[in-house]
């Protein structure tokens, strides 16, 4: 299955909120069109992270992309741990440049 | 009944020369902490005082989440996503008068807020609620925040 994106940073939001701080992640395009996320989260809020909607963000030089998160599993721990979501339709790109 | 944990609303503040603020709605205790261990501060006595000189940007940066501000070259002054330092130092760069809207602006909007949350716990009128009292003492004592010399 081709990787649609890799990267270093990103996060997830809950709103304004930051929920989680990822370090490097990839993205995977699904057969039904949507994407599988794998990475490794370094910090979460352990209540914003179960609140929704959840959307992840992958800031880039211009700005950022984003998309619904739909489905998230995280792995058991402390410190730095696995993660992997569904992800939804890509959102509108931000761009902050 | 409402829900315990503030959830993440934004309310937009309008300013003048169609210029807005995007706020929080209402800030987390967290939130509140973190702007109270700035403000409050040790006076020669020993004990806490409020900074009034600190309070009014203190309580901006605490609120404050986006705007629509542009520098004199008309390019956006972007302040989602800075740290409290650098939002600060944003703040600091304003044009005194235009800083003074800002925070009349957000002194409004909270006690707006204060007195929603008083109609929904449907208080006697007049009395302050526990939101007024402990974020903004300069509010809850009837003084808007930004009347500092």
């Amino acid at each position: 299955m081709p990787v649609a994106i890799r990267g270093d940073k990103a996060r997830i939001d809950w709103g304004y909120f930051a929920a989680a701080a990822i370090q490097g992640f990839s993205i995977t395009r699904t057969k039904d069109g949507g994407y599988t996320l794998t990475g490794t989260v370094v910090t979460l809020d352990a209540f914003k992270v179960r609140q929704k909607p959840l959307v992840f963000i992958a800031p880039h030089k211009d700005g950022e992309w984003r998309w619904p998160v739909v489905t998230l599993d995280i792995a058991e721990g402390h410190g730095p741990r696995a993660i992997r979501a569904t992800l939804g339709a890509q959102l509108p790109e931000m761009i902050t440049r | 009944m409402g829900t315990w944990f503030v959830q993440p609303e934004t309310t937009r503040l309008d300013l003048s020369d169609g210029q807005f603020l995007i706020v929080r709605t209402r800030l987390t205790q967290g939130e509140r902490r973190q702007a109270r261990a700035r403000y409050w501060v040790v006076g020669p006595d020993g004990d806490f005082h409020v900074d009034r000189v600190l309070l009014p940007t203190v309580t901006a940066m605490a609120f404050l989440l986006d705007w629509s501000l542009t520098d004199a070259t008309g390019k956006p002054v972007v302040i989602r996503g800075l740290s409290g330092d650098e939002l600060m130092a944003v703040l600091d760069g304003l044009d005194p008068d235009r800083f003074d809207e800002v925070s009349t602006a957000i002194d409004a909007h909270i006690v707006a807020m204060a007195e929603a949350r008083a109609q929904e716990k449907k208080l006697p009128a007049g009395a302050l609620t526990d939101a007024t009292t402990s974020s903004l003492p300069s509010v809850a004592a009837g003084l808007p925040a930004s009347s500092v010399n």
